[in-house]
């Protein structure tokens, strides 16, 4: 995710596992008598689980991506007003981070950031300062 | 030994087995019953585990049929006692159906398209057309954050249905079956269309595949996989048979 996609990937097969396995386990001719596939040692829990976080750490994840995003490249007229915001937010998001502070919700927060980190590589010194003290607390 | 059922072809075709060279697994065999054959391999097992290396087994052994000739592929984990009970149970009575689906796949390959928002982009295309989020955004606190998350994760919703009519516009005319797209479980995720498309229709497909990734840039990646074997379009059938 470093690079903003620009045309189309192509794969000449299937490729990964996580890619075929839903098709090849719920696909295809059957014969009915004759499907003989064990589910022991398939997790089927943790789908459910999945489900249940799923939203709140979605919407969470979104609103810091959403916060962390730097508009700069697309506005060059409102520079400065973005400047503004983005130094007010710096402090002010590591508070609501902890005002949050539920285990699910800095889990949520943790991997936004891990996220957000991915895709603008190298950040200002404010931005690391801020993520230091998170992972401190 | 109970015989793993890969899929069904041209019973004229099964010279192409002699040419597979499948890595890591026993080499196929075919069970023909008058035109058609089905593509079995050997095993002990008396079922079987959905392990990566049987999943990847049945892949690769429909992969390499499908690079050589026309294939229906079965479902995975499909063991039969023996060939009799194979041409018994399943080649006679489904014969019929068999012969039309291997008709309607012959010169046709799937391809499955994949659109995946690139997450900077994508917010800030939802956040032009919102303004409450804009506003909510960088404000503080647990609540305000959950809704912003919430309008975002609506309009990337909303984006989708919209983003998956445009493809199918601009792609449907070129294949000769559309399957999906199937419903999507990552909030990134774009969608999952599968599309079957002739041998002659291919060119001018990837073409304009090419003019909608470029439209569709940056907002979303395409990524297309195959020819992949097409499971997408022999599932109806199967479950009529069955």
């Amino acid at each position: 995710m470093t690079h903003a996609p620009s045309t189309v990937t192509r794969r000449p097969q299937s490729g990964s596992l996580a890619e075929v396995i839903d098709i090849i386990l719920d696909k295809g001719l059957v014969i009915d008598a004759y499907v003989r596939v064990s589910l022991v040692g398939i997790e089927l829990l943790t789908i459910d689980i999945r489900v249940v976080v799923a939203s709140v750490d979605t919407y969470l994840h979104f609103a810091e991506a959403t916060n962390r995003l730097d508009l700069r490249a697309q506005a060059e007229d409102y520079d400065a007003d973005l400047q503004d915001l983005i130094g007010g937010m710096s402090g002010a998001k590591t508070e609501g981070a902890m005002d949050a502070a539920g285990d699910r919700a800095s889990g949520a927060l943790e991997s936004g950031k891990d996220k957000i980190k991915a895709v603008f590589g190298q950040d200002d010194e404010e931005e690391s300062e801020s993520e230091e003290q998170e992972a401190e607390a | 030994m109970n015989l793993m059922v890969h899929g069904v072809i041209e019973a004229s075709s099964v010279g192409v087995l002699a040419s597979m060279n499948v890595p890591g697994t026993a080499s196929p065999e075919s069970v023909t019953h008058e035109d058609v054959a089905a593509v079995v391999t050997a095993t002990p097992e008396a079922e079987l585990f959905p392990t990566r290396a049987n999943l990847l087994q049945h892949t690769r052994v429909l992969e390499a049929l499908g690079a050589r000739t026309t294939v229906v592929p079965m479902r995975f984990g499909v063991l039969v006692p023996d060939a009799e009970a194979l041409v018994r149970e399943y080649l006679a009575p489904a014969h019929p159906g068999l012969v039309g689906t291997l008709e309607r796949l012959r010169d046709h390959v799937e391809l499955r398209l994949r659109g995946r928002y690139y997450e900077p982009a994508v917010i800030e295309a939802v956040l032009a057309a919102d303004p409450r989020a804009a506003r909510l955004r960088g404000r503080d606190g647990f609540e305000a954050k959950m809704e912003l998350g919430e309008r975002i994760v609506a309009g990337i919703e909303h984006r989708r249905d919209q983003d998956i009519d445009r493809v199918l516009r601009a792609l449907a005319p070129h294949a000769s079956e559309v399957a999906g797209p199937t419903a999507v479980t990552e909030p990134l995720d774009a969608f999952l269309i599968s599309f079957l498309v002739s041998d002659g229709a291919r060119a001018a497909f990837e073409q304009r595949l090419d003019r909608l990734g470029e439209e569709l840039a940056p907002v979303v990646a395409l990524e297309l996989a195959g020819p992949v074997p097409p499971f997408s379009f022999a599932a109806e059938q199967a479950a009529a048979w069955a």
